[in-house]
């Protein structure tokens, strides 16, 4: 990618940089943080952002920025905090994301960003989340609560709708509001955010953050309604032809919890992994009984998955008190989709992890709660499609252990009130709204972005899907030209 | 926050509410339900619509003060406000002409019932409607169903009004009298469902019961909701809330529900305390 | 008279049309349960299950069995403990694959017990381990799928 090189501030010469370690990030010490809800990492302070910053070697050809879904301009943010403007350098991430704060926390940046950073052949990659991070919440706490905004733009006269206010729906919100367009994001649930308020914990990234990103969303003129059902409160046709809206983007997330077809499995105590991270995030059932919603505070409990959200259970249930909480997951630690920074966290905090073993059944009580599930172990065999060696179960190796709760965290499938209401908008066979790169689903105007789209991914892809779909509805409202999926 | 514009209690411990919602108010249909947080720590709990005004804004919706949550919605006055509200959730109830069609409801059920009764005797049907409670005094909404049926039939089990009896008894005192119903809707307690169900399944009408599942977002999210019908695990909250009575697995069902007994008792103690702390505060304040 | 007694007494033609049944009972579920399918994916699934079960067939009619010389795959068992779904209109795709992997090891496990049976007759031997490779082989197919749509995260 040819672009301007940033002014360096950098007066160090490249073999003194790359002798700087990479910083590393206080974190609450492991004991104290498995008892509280508190957040993890506690971030870079000042001195260590520039030393980090000190690292980058300012490559002529960054490859940084490719890794960057959203393509923030790296390498110019790293120089302003070399420079110590930090409020610079949030003003530089903010041209391209939305959410920084979250981003710089919940970013996979290890298969990112940081994976093909040039340091990083050789050293340790720079650490451009933990950048990310430092200067968003330095400039969190340095506007004093008042987002700085930029001018108000000319306004187009057009109106736009977004379904769902999270990574997807709040980044083609922070777009569109820029374009002059009227936004009005549309929420299910009572508070905004989507997966990162119901989803993520407080411990990984705290609510309160969420709420000024979206504070900050209000004060650029976007307009946020809770509690209504887009499908149900109002269909996607009612708004469009009664209430006058010119386009739409859904960011509906993920749907359906998946479960995983054994016997047992509506016993009292298993849970999704979305209901179990719901109670406790969204509804903070932590806090039971000063918060009013309840939630089992098991003794012995098993996470079954591999991923992030089963990093997140896991984590949760210990913190709610559980002696032994484990991972039962049926592939090995390396074929884990979760990453590393969270298993290596969840290991740190005493979750027991049980790989190459599945449950195949789980035993009640007479009063329907689970007390045991039944499990194989599993021997890894020839590889598939994604490259990670397929399990396959070893014979004679059942065995029973004693439990009382289950989270299974196996992924979800797609939301069916959309294609329920709306059947204009098609669907592919796994219920996904089907879509083209830039988001046009088979109804003009709607757009779509996600994992209602793309079926499970990260938050960032998510905004990335919003972004894209950001620009595409301001070339059909200043077009109407509408080409067909 | 969406605005109590009445509340009256029309039982003892039963509380009738008429609230602020043009939204739902003008969506709404017949079996479909709300979620909705009293305070801004609640709980989500879902309450079915038992009547709306499309024209004047307001839907209407029957507490029972059984648990935290419902204890502490029906102590809330007209004028009051709730911190959430949102919905119409769930499918609509399929209405057709069936011939004769038998609403059998108990407890706060009678209130969500009758909103299918009428729909029931609009779209032709022969709407006999049989009520049941435990005493005389806990009897709901049986005069706004003799208005939209052709018949009211009532049951108590200590005697004290109609039939002394169970509503299972006076279904078959119908049967017994000729009567032949095409359709039976019932939507009470999950005991009095799960009865009905059974009597109807030997003799194989059709029957459709509405689930009262505990739930979180009510969009099919979490499944909190998941229930066994014909073998299938279903979430209330997308799916139903109706189902065919004569497939509904109802022991599991009654288990699940009693999921959080003992939080639950430990939260309405809490608040108990709490409102009894309050009152005597208010007495010592006067006194002083 | 047992499976096995009818097979002593049938030479290896009627032996084929046999198993040429076995195949035609599966394509009749299968259409049945594309035509009663309510949603157009699952009946497409449904379709590419007849598909598959009728190049079987035709493979058997035409005694074309050279391709099933090779071995199965291994059994990967990801359906074994799962629970068998209910058969009915409103099948979701995870349900169809469910169905379909349970009901081709079932057919395995019975022409396998044949070869089993049948040691002696090396012919028969062959042909019956033949076609228990093959129902494997459709079973290896549809978990291959089931796991890489529904167990990526487990």
């Amino acid at each position: 990618m040819k672009r301007e090189q940033p002014q360096s501030f950098n007066t160090i010469s490249v073999k003194e940089r790359l002798i700087i370690p990479r910083q590393v990030m206080p974190e609450q010490d492991p004991l104290l943080r498995s008892g509280n809800f508190l957040e993890v990492n506690l971030g870079l302070s000042a001195e260590q952002a520039v030393i980090e910053a000190q690292r980058c070697i300012e490559c002529k050809s960054p490859s940084c920025m490719d890794g960057c879904p959203v393509s923030i301009k790296i390498p110019d943010f790293i120089q302003l905090i070399c420079n110590k403007d930090f409020l610079g350098a949030a003003d530089k991430i903010k041209e391209d994301s939305s959410l920084p704060a979250v981003c710089g926390r919940v970013c996979p940046q290890e298969t990112q960003c940081e994976e093909v950073c040039v340091v990083g052949k050789r050293f340790e990659p720079v650490a451009i989340g933990r950048l990310e991070r430092f200067v968003a919440d330095y400039a969190m706490l340095h506007s004093n609560g008042s987002p700085v905004t930029p001018d108000k733009p000319q306004p187009s006269g057009q109106k736009v709708a977004i379904v769902g206010s999270g990574p997807a729906g709040l980044a083609a919100a922070s777009d569109l509001i820029k374009e002059g367009h009227e936004v009005t994001v549309f929420e299910a649930l009572h508070e905004f955010g989507g997966v990162l308020v119901y989803g993520i914990p407080e411990f990984r990234l705290p609510k309160k953050i969420l709420r000024q990103e979206v504070a900050n969303l209000e004060a650029m003129g976007v307009k946020f309604v809770k509690n209504f059902i887009v499908g149900r409160s109002m269909t996607i046709q009612e708004l469009m032809e009664e209430e006058g809206y010119d386009a739409m983007f859904l960011g509906l997330g993920a749907g359906l919890p998946r479960f995983m077809n054994i016997p047992g499995e509506n016993l009292n105590g298993v849970y999704s992994a979305n209901e179990f991270l719901t109670r406790s995030n969204l509804m903070r059932a932590y806090e039971f009984p000063e918060w009013d919603t309840p939630l089992y505070r098991a003794k012995h409990a098993i996470i079954v998955g591999g991923g992030n959200t089963a990093m997140d259970a896991v984590r949760t249930a210990k913190r709610l008190g559980a002696e032994e909480a484990s991972i039962v997951y049926r592939r090995s630690e390396e074929e884990m989709p979760a990453r590393n920074e969270e298993i290596h966290h969840a290991k740190e905090e005493g979750v027991k992890f049980m790989n190459l073993v599945n449950p195949i059944e789980f035993i009640g009580d007479e009063q329907g709660s689970v007390v045991a599930a039944k499990c194989l172990r599993m021997k890894l065999g020839e590889p598939d499609e994604s490259g990670r060696r397929r399990p396959v179960p070893m014979e004679g190796s059942e065995f029973t252990m004693d439990i009382d709760m289950v989270v299974i965290a196996v992924g979800n499938g797609s939301n069916p009130l959309i294609s329920q209401t709306t059947p204009a908008i098609k669907t592919n066979k796994w219920g996904n709204i089907i879509a083209d790169e830039d988001g046009r689903t088979s109804m003009e105007g709607v757009f779509a972005g996600g994992d209602i789209v793309s079926g499970g991914a990260t938050v960032i892809l998510a905004m990335g899907a919003g972004r894209k779909s950001a620009i595409a509805i301001n070339e059909y409202l200043k077009t109407k030209v509408w080409s067909v999926v | 926050m969406y605005k109590i514009l009445k509340a009256e209690f029309i039982a003892p411990n039963v509380k009738s509410f008429i609230i602020e919602a043009p939204h739902i108010a003008k969506k709404r249909q017949a079996g479909q339900f709300i979620i909705l947080r009293v305070h801004e720590k609640g709980e989500r709990i879902p309450i079915t619509i038992a009547d709306s005004s499309p024209e004047e804004g307001w839907i209407n919706i029957i507490v029972q003060g059984l648990g935290k949550t419902s204890a502490h919605l029906n102590t809330l006055e007209s004028g009051d406000h709730l911190q959430d509200l949102v919905g119409p959730l769930g499918l609509p109830t399929h209405i057709e002409n069936w011939g004769t069609l038998v609403c059998i409801s108990g407890g706060v059920g009678t209130a969500e019932s009758l909103p299918i009764a009428a729909a029931g005797k609009a779209a032709g049907n022969r709407v006999i409607s049989i009520i049941g409670a435990r005493h005389k005094d806990l009897l709901i909404a049986e005069s706004q169903m003799a208005e939209v049926v052709d018949e009211v039939r009532i049951s108590t089990d200590d005697g004290s009004a109609g039939r002394h009896g169970l509503v299972t008894d006076v279904l078959q005192d119908l049967m017994d009298e000729g009567v032949k119903p095409d359709m039976i809707v019932a939507i009470g307690p999950l005991p009095m469902m799960a009865a009905v169900s059974n009597q109807t399944k030997a003799i194989g009408i059709p029957t459709m019961v509405s689930l009262n599942a505990i739930m979180v977002d009510g969009t099919g999210m979490c499944g909190a909701c998941r229930a066994t019908v014909g073998g299938k695990t279903v979430f209330v909250c997308v799916e139903g809330p109706e189902f065919d009575g004569h497939q509904v697995d109802f022991k599991e069902l009654g288990m699940r529900q009693k999921m959080y007994k003992k939080q639950e008792e430990e939260s309405h103690k809490c608040f108990l305390e709490k409102q009894m702390r309050k009152i005597k505060a208010e007495q010592v304040a006067e006194e002083v | 008279m047992s499976l096995k007694q009818q097979i002593d007494s049938m030479n290896m033609n009627e032996i084929v049309d046999l198993c040429i049944d076995q195949e035609q009972q599966a394509i009749h579920l299968y259409t049945m349960a594309r035509d009663q399918a309510k949603d157009e994916h699952a009946a497409i699934k449904f379709q590419e299950l007849v598909d598959m079960e009728t190049a079987h067939k035709v493979a058997l009619q035409k005694f074309e069995l050279e391709n099933y010389l090779d071995l199965p795959p291994a059994d990967l068992k990801v359906t074994d403990y799962l629970m068998e779904p209910v058969f009915n209109e409103n099948l979701s795709t995870q349900e169809i694959l469910i169905l379909a992997a349970k009901r081709e090891d079932k057919t395995a496990k019975m022409y396998q017990d044949l070869a089993n049976h049948f040691t002696s007759d090396k012919k028969l031997n062959t042909f019956f381990q033949m076609m228990a490779d093959e129902e494997l082989r459709h079973k290896h197919n549809l978990e291959t799928e089931y796991e890489k749509e529904f167990l990526q995260e487990g």
